[in-house]
Protein backbone atom coordinates (compact mmCIF):
# COMPACT_ATOMS: atom_id res chain seq x y z
CA UNK A 1 0.00 0.00 0.00
CA UNK A 2 1.37 3.30 -1.02
CA UNK A 3 1.10 5.67 1.87
CA UNK A 4 2.94 8.42 0.19
CA UNK A 5 0.97 11.57 -0.29
CA UNK A 6 1.82 13.41 -3.46
CA UNK A 7 -0.76 16.09 -3.06
CA UNK A 8 1.45 18.63 -1.49
CA UNK A 9 3.18 19.00 1.79
CA UNK A 10 1.19 18.18 4.87
CA UNK A 11 1.82 19.89 8.15
CA UNK A 12 3.79 17.85 10.57
CA UNK A 13 1.78 16.67 13.55
CA UNK A 14 3.21 15.15 16.64
CA UNK A 15 2.71 11.36 16.28
CA UNK A 16 1.76 11.13 19.95
CA UNK A 17 -1.05 13.61 19.34
CA UNK A 18 -2.12 11.69 16.23
CA UNK A 19 -2.24 8.48 18.24
CA UNK A 20 -4.41 10.19 20.85
CA UNK A 21 -6.76 11.42 18.12
CA UNK A 22 -7.02 7.95 16.60
CA UNK A 23 -7.67 6.45 20.02
CA UNK A 24 -10.39 9.04 20.56
CA UNK A 25 -12.01 8.23 17.20
CA UNK A 26 -11.91 4.52 17.98
CA UNK A 27 -13.49 5.09 21.40
CA UNK A 28 -10.48 4.13 23.44
CA UNK A 29 -10.22 7.26 25.59
CA UNK A 30 -11.75 8.03 28.93
CA UNK A 31 -13.99 11.03 29.49
CA UNK A 32 -11.14 12.98 30.99
CA UNK A 33 -8.84 12.20 28.06
CA UNK A 34 -11.60 13.09 25.59
CA UNK A 35 -12.09 16.47 27.23
CA UNK A 36 -8.36 17.11 27.19
CA UNK A 37 -8.22 16.10 23.50
CA UNK A 38 -11.06 18.48 22.63
CA UNK A 39 -9.12 21.30 24.22
CA UNK A 40 -6.03 20.45 22.16
CA UNK A 41 -8.09 20.15 18.96
CA UNK A 42 -9.59 23.56 19.52
CA UNK A 43 -6.11 25.03 19.69
CA UNK A 44 -4.76 23.10 16.67
CA UNK A 45 -6.85 23.30 13.46
CA UNK A 46 -4.49 21.03 11.55
CA UNK A 47 -5.04 18.36 14.14
CA UNK A 48 -8.80 18.90 13.74
CA UNK A 49 -8.47 18.24 9.98
CA UNK A 50 -6.54 15.09 10.73
CA UNK A 51 -9.28 13.98 13.06
CA UNK A 52 -11.94 14.56 10.37
CA UNK A 53 -10.00 12.46 7.89
CA UNK A 54 -9.56 9.65 10.38
CA UNK A 55 -13.27 9.74 11.17
CA UNK A 56 -14.08 9.41 7.46
CA UNK A 57 -11.72 6.48 7.03
CA UNK A 58 -13.06 4.92 10.21
CA UNK A 59 -16.59 5.03 8.79
CA UNK A 60 -15.51 3.59 5.44
CA UNK A 61 -13.52 0.79 7.02
CA UNK A 62 -16.50 -0.08 9.19
CA UNK A 63 -18.75 -0.32 6.14
CA UNK A 64 -16.16 -2.26 4.16
CA UNK A 65 -15.38 -4.76 6.91
CA UNK A 66 -18.92 -5.28 8.18
CA UNK A 67 -20.27 -5.38 4.62
CA UNK A 68 -23.07 -3.01 5.42
CA UNK A 69 -23.70 -2.19 1.77
CA UNK A 70 -26.89 -3.61 0.28
CA UNK A 71 -26.40 -6.99 -1.35
CA UNK A 72 -26.55 -6.82 -5.13
CA UNK A 73 -25.97 -9.51 -7.71
CA UNK A 74 -25.31 -9.88 -11.37
CA UNK A 75 -28.30 -10.44 -13.60
CA UNK A 76 -29.48 -14.05 -13.26
CA UNK A 77 -28.58 -15.05 -16.82
CA UNK A 78 -25.10 -13.55 -16.65
CA UNK A 79 -24.56 -14.94 -13.19
CA UNK A 80 -25.51 -18.45 -14.25
CA UNK A 81 -23.24 -18.38 -17.29
CA UNK A 82 -20.34 -17.01 -15.28
CA UNK A 83 -20.73 -19.60 -12.56
CA UNK A 84 -20.73 -22.37 -15.15
CA UNK A 85 -17.60 -20.90 -16.65
CA UNK A 86 -15.93 -20.74 -13.26
CA UNK A 87 -16.67 -24.39 -12.67
CA UNK A 88 -19.52 -24.26 -10.21
CA UNK A 89 -21.75 -27.28 -10.21
CA UNK A 90 -25.37 -26.55 -10.99
CA UNK A 91 -27.51 -26.87 -7.94
CA UNK A 92 -29.82 -29.81 -8.26
CA UNK A 93 -31.83 -31.94 -5.92
CA UNK A 94 -29.69 -33.48 -3.29
CA UNK A 95 -29.03 -37.16 -3.57
CA UNK A 96 -29.60 -39.37 -0.64
CA UNK A 97 -26.43 -41.02 0.44
CA UNK A 98 -26.58 -44.11 2.58
CA UNK A 99 -23.52 -44.75 4.59
CA UNK A 100 -22.93 -48.39 5.34
CA UNK A 101 -21.40 -49.26 8.68
CA UNK A 102 -17.78 -50.05 8.38
CA UNK A 103 -15.90 -52.73 10.24
CA UNK A 104 -13.73 -51.50 13.05
CA UNK A 105 -10.52 -52.07 11.14
CA UNK A 106 -11.68 -49.98 8.20
CA UNK A 107 -9.96 -46.85 9.27
CA UNK A 108 -6.37 -46.60 8.18
CA UNK A 109 -5.05 -46.50 11.75
CA UNK A 110 -6.76 -49.72 12.75
CA UNK A 111 -5.78 -51.33 9.48
CA UNK A 112 -2.16 -50.46 10.05
CA UNK A 113 -2.30 -51.79 13.61
CA UNK A 114 -3.75 -55.10 12.46
CA UNK A 115 -1.18 -55.44 9.69
CA UNK A 116 1.66 -54.62 12.06
CA UNK A 117 0.42 -57.21 14.53
CA UNK A 118 0.31 -59.86 11.83
CA UNK A 119 3.80 -59.06 10.63
CA UNK A 120 5.24 -59.07 14.15
CA UNK A 121 3.49 -62.33 14.91
CA UNK A 122 4.86 -63.91 11.74
CA UNK A 123 8.36 -62.75 12.60
CA UNK A 124 8.14 -64.15 16.11
CA UNK A 125 6.80 -67.50 14.94
CA UNK A 126 9.47 -67.77 12.26
CA UNK A 127 12.24 -66.82 14.65
CA UNK A 128 11.31 -69.29 17.35
CA UNK A 129 10.59 -71.99 14.82
CA UNK A 130 14.07 -71.53 13.41
CA UNK A 131 15.54 -71.64 16.88
CA UNK A 132 13.83 -74.91 17.72
CA UNK A 133 14.97 -76.52 14.50
CA UNK A 134 18.49 -75.26 15.04
CA UNK A 135 18.58 -76.66 18.55
CA UNK A 136 17.26 -79.99 17.43
CA UNK A 137 19.92 -80.26 14.76
CA UNK A 138 22.72 -79.54 17.19
CA UNK A 139 21.74 -82.27 19.61
CA UNK A 140 23.32 -85.69 19.14
CA UNK A 141 21.28 -88.27 17.49
CA UNK A 142 22.08 -91.02 19.98
CA UNK A 143 22.74 -91.25 23.64
CA UNK A 144 26.37 -90.51 23.44
CA UNK A 145 26.73 -87.03 24.54
CA UNK A 146 29.85 -85.05 24.22
CA UNK A 147 28.89 -82.04 26.15
CA UNK A 148 29.66 -83.20 29.58
CA UNK A 149 27.33 -86.00 30.36
CA UNK A 150 28.15 -89.63 30.59
CA UNK A 151 28.55 -91.55 27.45
CA UNK A 152 26.21 -94.36 27.14
CA UNK A 153 27.60 -97.72 26.59
CA UNK A 154 24.57 -98.77 24.93
CA UNK A 155 26.36 -100.87 22.44
CA UNK A 156 28.08 -102.90 25.21
CA UNK A 157 25.00 -103.66 27.15
CA UNK A 158 23.77 -107.18 27.10
CA UNK A 159 21.17 -107.95 24.61
CA UNK A 160 18.77 -108.75 27.35
CA UNK A 161 19.04 -105.33 28.57
CA UNK A 162 17.86 -103.86 25.34
CA UNK A 163 15.70 -102.03 25.13
CA UNK A 164 16.08 -100.20 28.33
CA UNK A 165 13.79 -98.10 30.26
CA UNK A 166 14.90 -94.55 30.35
CA UNK A 167 11.98 -93.26 32.20
CA UNK A 168 12.19 -91.01 35.11
CA UNK A 169 11.04 -93.57 37.57
CA UNK A 170 14.39 -93.79 39.17
CA UNK A 171 14.57 -90.75 41.32
CA UNK A 172 18.01 -89.38 41.74
CA UNK A 173 19.57 -89.40 45.07
CA UNK A 174 19.92 -86.31 47.09
CA UNK A 175 22.50 -83.97 45.74
CA UNK A 176 22.34 -85.49 42.34
CA UNK A 177 21.48 -83.50 39.31
CA UNK A 178 19.86 -85.20 36.45
CA UNK A 179 20.69 -83.78 33.10
CA UNK A 180 18.33 -85.14 30.60
CA UNK A 181 18.37 -83.79 27.18
CA UNK A 182 14.96 -83.00 25.90
CA UNK A 183 15.61 -84.85 22.76
CA UNK A 184 17.03 -87.93 24.38
CA UNK A 185 15.39 -90.91 23.02
CA UNK A 186 13.94 -93.10 25.65
CA UNK A 187 12.20 -96.28 24.99
CA UNK A 188 10.20 -98.05 27.56
CA UNK A 189 10.10 -101.73 27.65
CA UNK A 190 7.64 -103.42 29.89
CA UNK A 191 10.03 -106.31 30.30
CA UNK A 192 12.97 -104.37 31.29
CA UNK A 193 12.20 -104.56 34.92
CA UNK A 194 13.54 -101.87 37.12
CA UNK A 195 14.23 -98.56 35.61
CA UNK A 196 17.59 -97.79 34.23
CA UNK A 197 18.29 -94.44 32.97
CA UNK A 198 20.64 -93.81 30.17
CA UNK A 199 20.69 -90.46 28.85
CA UNK A 200 23.01 -87.89 27.58
CA UNK A 201 23.73 -84.50 28.64
CA UNK A 202 23.05 -82.69 25.50
CA UNK A 203 23.00 -79.21 26.55
CA UNK A 204 22.52 -76.84 23.73
CA UNK A 205 24.34 -74.19 25.62
CA UNK A 206 27.97 -73.55 24.84
CA UNK A 207 30.39 -75.85 26.47
CA UNK A 208 30.74 -74.66 30.00
CA UNK A 209 33.42 -75.79 32.39
CA UNK A 210 32.13 -78.63 34.36
CA UNK A 211 33.69 -80.77 37.01
CA UNK A 212 35.08 -84.07 36.02
CA UNK A 213 32.38 -86.50 35.43
CA UNK A 214 32.41 -89.97 36.70
CA UNK A 215 31.41 -92.85 34.66
CA UNK A 216 29.30 -95.04 36.74
CA UNK A 217 28.10 -98.35 35.62
CA UNK A 218 24.91 -99.03 37.17
CA UNK A 219 24.07 -102.57 37.40
CA UNK A 220 20.56 -102.95 38.22
CA UNK A 221 18.62 -106.08 37.72
CA UNK A 222 21.09 -107.43 35.29
CA UNK A 223 20.91 -104.40 33.10
CA UNK A 224 24.06 -102.58 32.45
CA UNK A 225 23.69 -99.02 31.60
CA UNK A 226 25.57 -95.87 31.87
CA UNK A 227 23.75 -93.27 33.74
CA UNK A 228 24.06 -89.64 33.31
CA UNK A 229 23.44 -89.01 36.94
CA UNK A 230 26.24 -86.74 37.77
CA UNK A 231 26.93 -86.05 41.29
CA UNK A 232 27.28 -82.44 41.97
CA UNK A 233 28.74 -81.68 45.25
CA UNK A 234 31.72 -82.46 47.27
CA UNK A 235 32.08 -85.83 45.64
CA UNK A 236 32.05 -84.52 42.15
CA UNK A 237 34.78 -81.97 42.56
CA UNK A 238 37.60 -84.46 42.24
CA UNK A 239 38.73 -86.60 39.42
CA UNK A 240 36.58 -89.28 38.06
CA UNK A 241 36.07 -92.42 40.07
CA UNK A 242 36.79 -94.41 37.04
CA UNK A 243 40.51 -94.79 36.92
CA UNK A 244 40.39 -95.88 33.38
CA UNK A 245 38.72 -92.72 32.41
CA UNK A 246 41.23 -90.69 34.31
CA UNK A 247 44.12 -92.44 32.78
CA UNK A 248 42.68 -92.32 29.36
CA UNK A 249 43.05 -96.08 29.05
CA UNK A 250 39.49 -96.92 29.01
CA UNK A 251 39.02 -100.47 28.00
CA UNK A 252 35.52 -100.03 26.84
CA UNK A 253 35.13 -98.80 23.33
CA UNK A 254 33.68 -95.45 24.18
CA UNK A 255 32.61 -93.61 21.21
CA UNK A 256 31.97 -90.07 20.73
CA UNK A 257 30.11 -88.44 18.05
CA UNK A 258 30.75 -84.95 17.19
CA UNK A 259 28.40 -82.67 15.51
CA UNK A 260 29.33 -83.87 12.10
CA UNK A 261 28.48 -87.40 13.12
CA UNK A 262 31.98 -88.82 13.04
CA UNK A 263 33.03 -90.97 15.91
CA UNK A 264 36.25 -90.13 17.54
CA UNK A 265 38.07 -89.93 20.79
CA UNK A 266 37.97 -91.89 23.94
CA UNK A 267 36.24 -91.49 27.22
CA UNK A 268 39.03 -89.69 28.97
CA UNK A 269 39.60 -87.39 26.13
CA UNK A 270 37.02 -84.85 26.97
CA UNK A 271 39.05 -81.81 27.06
CA UNK A 272 37.71 -80.60 30.36
CA UNK B 1 -20.08 -3.07 -24.61
CA UNK B 2 -21.33 -6.55 -25.07
CA UNK B 3 -18.41 -8.88 -25.07
CA UNK B 4 -18.81 -12.61 -25.37
CA UNK B 5 -18.40 -14.75 -22.32
CA UNK B 6 -14.76 -15.30 -22.95
CA UNK B 7 -11.70 -13.58 -21.77
CA UNK B 8 -8.69 -12.38 -23.61
CA UNK B 9 -5.60 -14.37 -22.84
CA UNK B 10 -3.40 -11.33 -22.33
CA UNK B 11 -4.00 -9.29 -19.24
CA UNK B 12 -4.70 -5.63 -19.47
CA UNK B 13 -1.55 -3.49 -19.47
CA UNK B 14 -2.64 -1.86 -16.27
CA UNK B 15 -3.54 -5.09 -14.60
CA UNK B 16 -1.56 -5.98 -11.49
CA UNK B 17 1.11 -8.60 -11.47
CA UNK B 18 -0.09 -12.09 -10.79
CA UNK B 19 2.04 -12.54 -7.70
CA UNK B 20 2.04 -9.02 -6.40
CA UNK B 21 0.26 -9.69 -3.13
CA UNK B 22 1.04 -11.91 -0.20
CA UNK B 23 -0.80 -15.04 0.65
CA UNK B 24 -3.46 -14.37 3.23
CA UNK B 25 -4.79 -17.67 4.34
CA UNK B 26 -5.83 -21.00 2.92
CA UNK B 27 -6.77 -20.22 -0.63
CA UNK B 28 -10.47 -20.43 -1.25
CA UNK B 29 -11.90 -21.65 -4.50
CA UNK B 30 -12.82 -19.22 -7.23
CA UNK B 31 -16.50 -20.02 -6.85
CA UNK B 32 -16.28 -19.32 -3.13
CA UNK B 33 -14.55 -16.04 -3.84
CA UNK B 34 -17.26 -15.16 -6.34
CA UNK B 35 -20.01 -15.97 -3.86
CA UNK B 36 -18.41 -13.85 -1.14
CA UNK B 37 -17.28 -10.87 -3.22
CA UNK B 38 -19.89 -10.62 -5.94
CA UNK B 39 -21.91 -7.93 -4.24
CA UNK B 40 -18.90 -5.93 -3.09
CA UNK B 41 -17.09 -5.89 -6.41
CA UNK B 42 -20.28 -5.11 -8.28
CA UNK B 43 -20.89 -2.15 -5.96
CA UNK B 44 -17.29 -1.08 -6.45
CA UNK B 45 -17.70 -1.26 -10.23
CA UNK B 46 -20.95 0.68 -10.12
CA UNK B 47 -19.22 3.29 -8.01
CA UNK B 48 -16.43 3.51 -10.55
CA UNK B 49 -18.33 3.63 -13.85
CA UNK B 50 -21.76 4.74 -12.66
CA UNK B 51 -23.75 2.31 -14.85
CA UNK B 52 -25.04 -1.02 -13.73
CA UNK B 53 -24.84 -2.80 -17.09
CA UNK B 54 -21.27 -1.76 -17.69
CA UNK B 55 -20.35 -2.64 -14.13
CA UNK B 56 -21.71 -6.16 -14.59
CA UNK B 57 -19.66 -6.65 -17.72
CA UNK B 58 -16.53 -5.44 -15.95
CA UNK B 59 -17.14 -7.75 -13.03
CA UNK B 60 -17.66 -10.66 -15.39
CA UNK B 61 -14.47 -9.85 -17.23
CA UNK B 62 -12.50 -9.53 -14.03
CA UNK B 63 -13.65 -12.92 -12.78
CA UNK B 64 -12.91 -14.56 -16.12
CA UNK B 65 -9.39 -13.16 -16.11
CA UNK B 66 -8.89 -14.36 -12.58
CA UNK B 67 -10.14 -17.76 -13.65
CA UNK B 68 -7.39 -17.93 -16.27
CA UNK B 69 -4.67 -16.89 -13.83
CA UNK B 70 -5.99 -18.69 -10.79
CA UNK B 71 -2.97 -20.90 -10.38
CA UNK B 72 -0.57 -17.97 -10.42
CA UNK B 73 -2.38 -15.41 -8.31
CA UNK B 74 -1.39 -15.52 -4.67
CA UNK B 75 -3.89 -13.01 -3.32
CA UNK B 76 -6.99 -13.43 -5.48
CA UNK B 77 -9.15 -10.98 -3.57
CA UNK B 78 -6.72 -8.08 -3.90
CA UNK B 79 -6.00 -9.05 -7.51
CA UNK B 80 -9.72 -9.03 -8.29
CA UNK B 81 -10.30 -5.54 -6.87
CA UNK B 82 -7.19 -4.12 -8.49
CA UNK B 83 -7.99 -5.70 -11.84
CA UNK B 84 -11.57 -4.46 -11.68
CA UNK B 85 -10.41 -0.94 -10.92
CA UNK B 86 -7.99 -1.03 -13.85
CA UNK B 87 -10.72 -2.34 -16.15
CA UNK B 88 -13.03 0.45 -15.03
CA UNK B 89 -10.40 3.12 -15.52
CA UNK B 90 -9.63 1.75 -18.99
CA UNK B 91 -13.32 1.75 -19.82
CA UNK B 92 -13.75 5.34 -18.65
CA UNK B 93 -10.74 6.42 -20.67
CA UNK B 94 -11.86 4.57 -23.81
CA UNK B 95 -15.43 5.79 -23.61
CA UNK B 96 -14.85 9.29 -22.32
CA UNK B 97 -16.31 10.90 -25.45
CA UNK B 98 -19.36 8.73 -25.62
CA UNK B 99 -22.72 10.14 -24.64
CA UNK B 100 -25.21 7.90 -23.00
CA UNK B 101 -28.36 7.81 -25.11
CA UNK B 102 -30.02 4.96 -23.31
CA UNK B 103 -33.72 4.81 -22.91
CA UNK B 104 -34.97 6.42 -19.78
CA UNK B 105 -34.55 4.26 -16.74
CA UNK B 106 -37.61 2.70 -15.25
CA UNK B 107 -38.69 3.14 -11.68
CA UNK B 108 -36.22 1.53 -9.29
CA UNK B 109 -33.59 1.40 -12.00
CA UNK B 110 -32.39 4.95 -11.78
CA UNK B 111 -28.69 5.54 -11.68
CA UNK B 112 -27.49 6.19 -8.16
CA UNK B 113 -26.67 9.76 -7.28
CA UNK B 114 -23.10 10.93 -7.37
CA UNK B 115 -22.80 10.83 -3.63
CA UNK B 116 -23.85 7.20 -3.54
CA UNK B 117 -21.49 6.39 -6.38
CA UNK B 118 -18.65 8.07 -4.56
CA UNK B 119 -19.40 6.08 -1.45
CA UNK B 120 -19.55 2.79 -3.37
CA UNK B 121 -16.24 3.59 -4.97
CA UNK B 122 -14.68 4.57 -1.66
CA UNK B 123 -15.87 1.43 0.10
CA UNK B 124 -14.60 -0.70 -2.75
CA UNK B 125 -11.27 1.07 -2.64
CA UNK B 126 -11.01 0.47 1.09
CA UNK B 127 -11.68 -3.22 0.51
CA UNK B 128 -8.97 -3.27 -2.09
CA UNK B 129 -6.49 -1.57 0.24
CA UNK B 130 -7.35 -3.90 3.13
CA UNK B 131 -6.95 -6.93 0.89
CA UNK B 132 -3.45 -5.73 0.08
CA UNK B 133 -2.43 -5.36 3.73
CA UNK B 134 -0.24 -7.85 5.52
CA UNK B 135 -2.20 -10.69 7.11
CA UNK B 136 -1.45 -9.55 10.66
CA UNK B 137 -2.66 -6.05 9.81
CA UNK B 138 -5.81 -7.49 8.30
CA UNK B 139 -6.34 -9.38 11.54
CA UNK B 140 -6.05 -6.18 13.54
CA UNK B 141 -8.61 -4.46 11.31
CA UNK B 142 -10.96 -7.41 11.61
CA UNK B 143 -10.63 -7.60 15.40
CA UNK B 144 -11.33 -3.89 15.74
CA UNK B 145 -14.08 -3.38 13.16
CA UNK B 146 -15.70 -6.77 12.73
CA UNK B 147 -15.38 -8.14 16.26
CA UNK B 148 -15.61 -4.64 17.76
CA UNK B 149 -12.92 -5.31 20.39
CA UNK B 150 -11.14 -2.77 22.58
CA UNK B 151 -7.38 -2.31 22.53
CA UNK B 152 -7.09 -4.37 25.70
CA UNK B 153 -8.97 -7.32 24.23
CA UNK B 154 -7.02 -7.14 20.99
CA UNK B 155 -3.83 -7.13 23.05
CA UNK B 156 -4.88 -10.32 24.80
CA UNK B 157 -5.79 -12.01 21.54
CA UNK B 158 -2.73 -11.03 19.57
CA UNK B 159 -0.07 -10.90 22.28
CA UNK B 160 0.79 -7.34 21.34
CA UNK B 161 1.02 -4.70 24.05
CA UNK B 162 -1.88 -2.27 24.35
CA UNK B 163 0.28 0.63 23.27
CA UNK B 164 1.51 -1.40 20.29
CA UNK B 165 -2.07 -2.15 19.26
CA UNK B 166 -2.85 1.58 19.38
CA UNK B 167 0.30 2.40 17.46
CA UNK B 168 -0.42 -0.12 14.72
CA UNK B 169 -4.06 0.88 14.30
CA UNK B 170 -3.07 4.51 14.22
CA UNK B 171 -0.64 3.90 11.39
CA UNK B 172 -3.04 1.60 9.56
CA UNK B 173 -5.82 4.18 9.53
CA UNK B 174 -3.47 6.96 8.64
CA UNK B 175 -2.04 4.88 5.82
CA UNK B 176 -5.52 4.06 4.51
CA UNK B 177 -6.43 7.73 4.58
CA UNK B 178 -3.31 8.67 2.68
CA UNK B 179 -3.87 5.88 0.13
CA UNK B 180 -7.46 6.97 -0.43
CA UNK B 181 -6.38 10.52 -0.97
CA UNK B 182 -3.72 9.26 -3.35
CA UNK B 183 -6.40 7.31 -5.25
CA UNK B 184 -8.44 10.45 -5.64
CA UNK B 185 -11.03 9.50 -3.08
CA UNK B 186 -10.93 12.52 -0.89
CA UNK B 187 -14.43 13.82 -1.13
CA UNK B 188 -15.25 12.64 2.33
CA UNK B 189 -11.77 12.76 3.73
CA UNK B 190 -11.59 16.40 4.47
Amino acid sequence: MNTKNNEGPQPWIDPALEARVVAGVLGETSAFEAAELDRVLAENPELAIFKRRIEAVHALVGVAVRRETPKIQLSPDRRQKLLEKLGARPKGPKRKVFVLPRPFWWSSRNLIAVAASLVIGAIVVTFFGTMVVFQARQEPADFEGESGGLMAEYGNAPAAAKPMDFGMNAAPAAGVTVNVAPSSIATVSPKSGPVNMVSTVASTAPMAPMPPVALSNVRNGGTTAVSSLDKVGPDSAGPSRNPEANSGNCSSPCRRRDVSGTRSGVCGDRGF
Amino acid sequence: MTEPLTSSSEPEPGAPAAVAFPVLAAKETLVELFESEESAVLGFAIGLVGRRAVAEELVQEAFLRLHQLWGQVENPRAWLYRSLRNLALNHLRDHSRETVVEEPEGPGNEPPPDEALGRLEAVGMVRLLIAELAPEDQDLIRLKYHDDLKYQEISRKTGLSVSNVGYKLHHLLKGLADALRHAGIDRSLG
